[in-house]
């Protein structure tokens, strides 16, 4: 662990960090382009007006309000926690694991009396220059995932690990930036590539980012066109493979990043035509960051980080770099090249990851046998490609045996209390038994022909 | 449940095909109960899913900031309406 303390930021004061493209009562209306000046002022200001207490539940969903949340959450020591999703049992989980935490928002969330709204409070004030000292040790955030087990797994980034690992994701994923650079980006601060790209990167590199969070084909197409050139998009497969199917034109733009889940050669191409831009595929996780990258639409392989190495040890993929004190365990099956470089030859197969998410099968059916109408049941991910839309992400199916008087619609509700919707089985097949084997066992063949023959 | 129209039928069918609902018929869906949440439970990937099959098929484009569209997105019968309200 590294002692000492390192800069917010590392920007020039007159440059511009970010584009507000809503009209926030927080700033008083404040539209347009913000220094990095009077961002500092704003998160001073911010800093004065949070409560005591160790942790923030950062839920602002607009991008500028977030991050001026997260930095001065930071001024004041506290740890910022990136829950995985807002379930309503996560919320209960985390302020019962946290007690001293409190929910930042702004204006979303109602239903919470202890929660501080930001578009409550007057941030406005003028532009400061002092760039606040960060101790190295400091707890930055604490996020969320589902570790292989299926458990959530706590995640402490300190400032040390996010400042250096944003020196080394700028130098890989947009080398030396000539000029001011404009971001848009369609995953939220919250997530990791999100906190990554759209939080970090601002700070310490010249990039401006709009405050906004596009989320339809036609809104990614208008917050592209108001910001200016060169312009940077930062998004998943989902929302890519949704723009070029929707046949809109975008505008032009300077280079496209893109992760959370495998990209096909065939839609990198398309994109890079669409945009007229080079697309870069990052690959990470939420443990050690983004670590890879390559152009999809040339190469299959992954380029290693410098800074990172990929070593097997006791039958597993590990990654280790120097500024992270723990090594990763990786949950793909990695296939080395070289010395830097690796093809993903998929996930192993208990992990399941939608929308940039990731849990376990085994938590989904521990979810699932929790509740109270299911004698038994099983989520799982059919072979078939039937359950595969046209925005190529898989579903999970259930098939479930009910108690009696049960219905299966409290099997949705149940649903929605405990996990991400993303995760919840887009079908629920109600069965009288299941063809478990004398010992109890649940074979995947088994399984399978029974979901065609419950499809058919 | 109401009676679906002709048009929510064509809608509902849609919704069926793009979101690969493999436990409910199209003529099942009520027109009035909420297709996220806690009616169909469908999510912020489905709504993408089902703009883009909707773009595709009826040319409307579906926008976030529109508050219109948290409202058409509601039920079988709203997001209908809006539909044939914006379809050129």
């Amino acid at each position: 662990m590294q002692s000492g303390s390192s800069p917010l930021l590392k920007r020039q004061m007159s440059d511009s960090i970010a584009m507000i493209s809503s009209s926030l009562s927080a700033l008083d209306g404040l539209h347009g382009m913000v220094t990095v000046g009077q961002f500092l002022g704003h998160v001073y200001a911010l800093a004065e007006q949070l409560p005591n207490s160790r942790f923030t539940i950062n839920l602002c969903e607009n991008r500028y309000l977030f991050m001026v949340g997260f930095c001065a959450s930071l001024i004041r020591e506290q740890t910022t926690l990136l829950p995985a999703n807002k379930a309503e049992s996560t919320m209960v989980d985390l302020k019962e694991n946290y007690a001293t935490s409190y929910i930042l928002h702004d204006g979303h969330i109602i239903d919470d009396k202890t929660a501080l709204n930001i578009n409550t409070l007057s941030l406005s004030c003028s532009a400061r220059t002092d760039v606040p000292l960060i101790s190295k040790q400091h707890c930055a955030a604490i996020v969320f995932t589902s570790g292989s087990t299926g458990l959530p797994t706590a995640i402490e980034k300190s400032w040390d690990v996010f400042s250096r690992s944003t020196e080394i994701n700028i130098k890989h994923m947009l080398g030396d930036l000539e000029s001011l650079h404009f971001e848009v980006a369609t995953i939220p601060g919250q997530h990791m590539w999100g906190m990554e790209t759209s939080i970090l990167i601002p700070l310490m590199a010249a990039v401006c980012v709009s405050d906004a969070r596009p989320f339809f084909m036609q809104d990614i197409a208008d917050v592209l066109a108001q910001v200016e050139l060169p312009r940077i998009l930062v998004t998943t497969p989902v929302h890519l493979r949704a723009m070029i199917l929707s046949g809109l034109q975008f505008p032009e733009l300077s280079l496209v990043l893109c992760a959370t889940a495998p990209l096909a050669t065939e839609m990198a191409t398309q994109a890079e035509r669409l945009f007229n831009a080079e697309l870069k595929e990052v690959y990470g996780c939420s443990e050690a960051g983004s670590m890879a990258c390559r152009r999809t639409a040339v190469t299959q392989n992954w380029q290693l980080f410098e800074d990172f190495n990929l070593m097997h040890l006791d039958g597993q993929m590990v990654a280790k770099a120097a500024h992270l004190s723990v090594d990763t365990v990786l949950q793909d099956n990695i296939e080395i090249v070289d010395k830097r470089h690796f093809c993903l030859q998929g996930r192993s197969h208990e992990v399941v990851k939608i929308a940039g998410k990731r849990t376990s099968i085994q938590e989904l059916n521990r979810v699932l046998l929790s509740c109270q109408a299911v004698l038994d049941g099983v989520i799982f991910l059919p072979k078939t490609a039937t359950v595969q839309n046209a925005l190529g992400e898989q579903r999970a199916v259930a098939i479930v045996v009910l108690n009696e008087h049960q219905k299966k619609e409290s099997i949705a509700v149940h649903f929605q209390r405990h996990i991400d919707p993303v995760f919840i089985p887009r079908t629920i097949f109600v069965v009288q038994q299941l063809p478990r084997e004398a010992s109890g066992k649940l074979r995947k063949v088994k399984l399978e022909q029974l979901y065609h023959s419950l499809l058919a | 449940m109401a009676k679906q129209t002709a048009l929510q039928l064509e809608m509902a069918e849609l919704l069926v095909e793009s979101l690969n609902l493999e436990d409910i018929s199209a003529a099942e869906i009520d027109p009035d109960a909420e297709l996220f949440g806690d009616g169909l439970g469908l999510d912020s990937i489905d709504a993408l899913e089902l703009a883009l099959a909707i773009s595709q098929k009826y040319g409307v484009q579906m926008q976030a900031e529109d508050d219109n569209v948290r409202s058409a997105f509601a039920t079988l019968a709203s997001l209908t309406a809006f539909t044939a309200e914006h379809s050129t």
